[in-house]
């Protein structure tokens, strides 16, 4: 089963997270793997993450991740730039990143990108929320939702640690998602905090979140 | 940590009239590292193994659900003669037995079990009655493990449709909600080598 399209796969890392818990001695990693763009050199980034909770993986769960895609370097879905590859040399091709796991400041020096997760809240929802791990500059969701609402500028530099985006779903109800960046202690503990079963994983580029872009247009939305 | 360990594996060829490749049984002597039995001969308390079927289909079948499982040596829950092998080793391992099979050894028995409630079993039912199962025989026998009702379907007179519906049902890679794993796609009878046809 081949797929017409299939991915090229050009590096991978394994990223070393800082731990969430006090005490904790086992390091969590983060496998990301180097997509080549369709008719371009350039390439963007994605995760070897389930989606299920925040993505604080032990290593052997690097490796499973791993073998769950070998099927497609099996299948022929998945290529390396060499071409394709038989499923024992696509994971022998990680054995570097697995063995030597990267730093978070190393990485995103190296693509200029930080793992946010964003969290869909629906007004209802979001407006209980309170924000214990991180140091946004409202107590609430409430006093948020009242400023975005009554177009007031949101005080603080709300993409410090937090990116709120504003969604309209297919039955026109609003919903606000909430981004965390990941590679931050206190973003890792605040997505702990919310175990809440919207969310997903991107890649953003840190030069690309401008508060002022956010506070204008975000409310307009894209439809998810 | 509790694991399986693999004590001896073997892959069974056959070459079924009517399919173009041939079909591969993997079969695998497993037991769990903390399940003991008595040996009834000698009265020593020895770890519990038995002959399983682990991957079933043609080759690029097989190759697949063992990548599958090779997760399981990631994690340390699957080793071999109790020692760790990394999942390379053990693709390699498989690639290495399908070279070498066994043809046609008649330790292999194609019964297809499963629970009695599956989502699957109108389907195999359906499909058995079309394999032509041997008239006369017990070819759909209930049973009761741990509890649980089952369903065995055996003596198929057709081995295409057998292995058609081995294949179907025993992929990951298939869009059913519900898969039967290979264990239950068919029974080994003992140590494949001494059942030579």
């Amino acid at each position: 089963m081949i797929d017409d399209k299939p991915e090229v796969e050009v590096a991978r890392y394994v990223i070393a997270l800082p731990s969430c818990k006090p005490g904790e001695q086992q390091e969590n990693v983060l496998p990301i793997v180097a997509i080549a763009d369709e008719g371009s050199s350039a390439h963007h980034y994605k995760a070897l993450w389930s989606g299920q909770g925040v993505p604080s993986g032990w290593p052997y769960e690097v490796t499973s991740a791993v073998c769950r895609r070998a099927v497609s370097a099996h299948h022929g879905s998945l290529l390396l730039p060499s071409g394709r590859c038989t499923p024992e040399r696509y994971m022998d091709a990680w054995d570097d990143a697995i063995a030597s796991p990267m730093s978070v400041q190393a990485f995103t020096a190296r693509s200029g990108l930080t793992a946010v997760a964003t969290y869909w809240f629906t007004p209802a929802q979001f407006e209980p929320l309170t924000f214990a791990h991180t140091d946004v500059p409202w107590a609430k969701g409430a006093d948020l939702l009242a400023e975005l609402f009554q177009e007031r500028p949101v005080p603080g530099d709300v993409n410090r640690y937090t990116l709120v985006e504003v969604a309209l779903t297919s039955d026109r109800s609003i919903l606000l998602g909430m981004g965390l960046d990941l590679l931050t202690q206190c973003g890792r503990r605040q997505s702990a905090a919310w175990n809440n079963p919207l969310r997903r994983l991107v890649f953003r580029p840190t030069a690309q979140i401008d508060p002022a872009a956010f506070a204008n247009d975000s409310r307009e939305g894209v439809a998810v | 940590m509790s694991h399986t360990i693999e004590y001896s594996a073997v892959a069974l060829r056959y070459d079924v009239f009517g399919l173009v490749r041939p079909r591969f049984v993997v079969a695998a002597e497993l037991g769990a590292n903390n399940c003991t039995r008595f040996n009834p001969r000698t009265g020593r308390e020895v770890r519990a193994r038995d002959w399983q079927v682990q991957f079933i289909g043609d080759e690029d079948a097989v190759i697949e659900q063992a990548i599958w499982y090779s997760t399981s040596c990631a994690t340390g829950a699957y080793k071999v003669d109790g020692r760790f092998i990394t999942p390379q080793t053990m693709l390699r391992r498989v690639r290495r037995m399908l070279r070498h099979p066994l043809s046609g050894s008649r330790a292999f028995n194609p019964t297809i079990t499963m629970a009695a409630t599956s989502e699957l079993l109108p389907r195999v039912l359906s499909a058995a009655h079309e394999a032509q199962v041997v008239q006369g025989l017990p070819t759909v026998e209930l049973d009761l493990y741990y509890s649980v009702h089952r369903v065995k379907v055996r003596n198929f007179r057709s081995m295409v449709a057998y292995w058609d519906l081995a294949e179907c049902h025993a992929s990951w890679n298939t869009e059913l909600r519900e898969r039967i794993p290979p264990h239950d796609m068919g029974q080994i009878w003992g140590d494949p080598h001494q059942y030579r046809s």
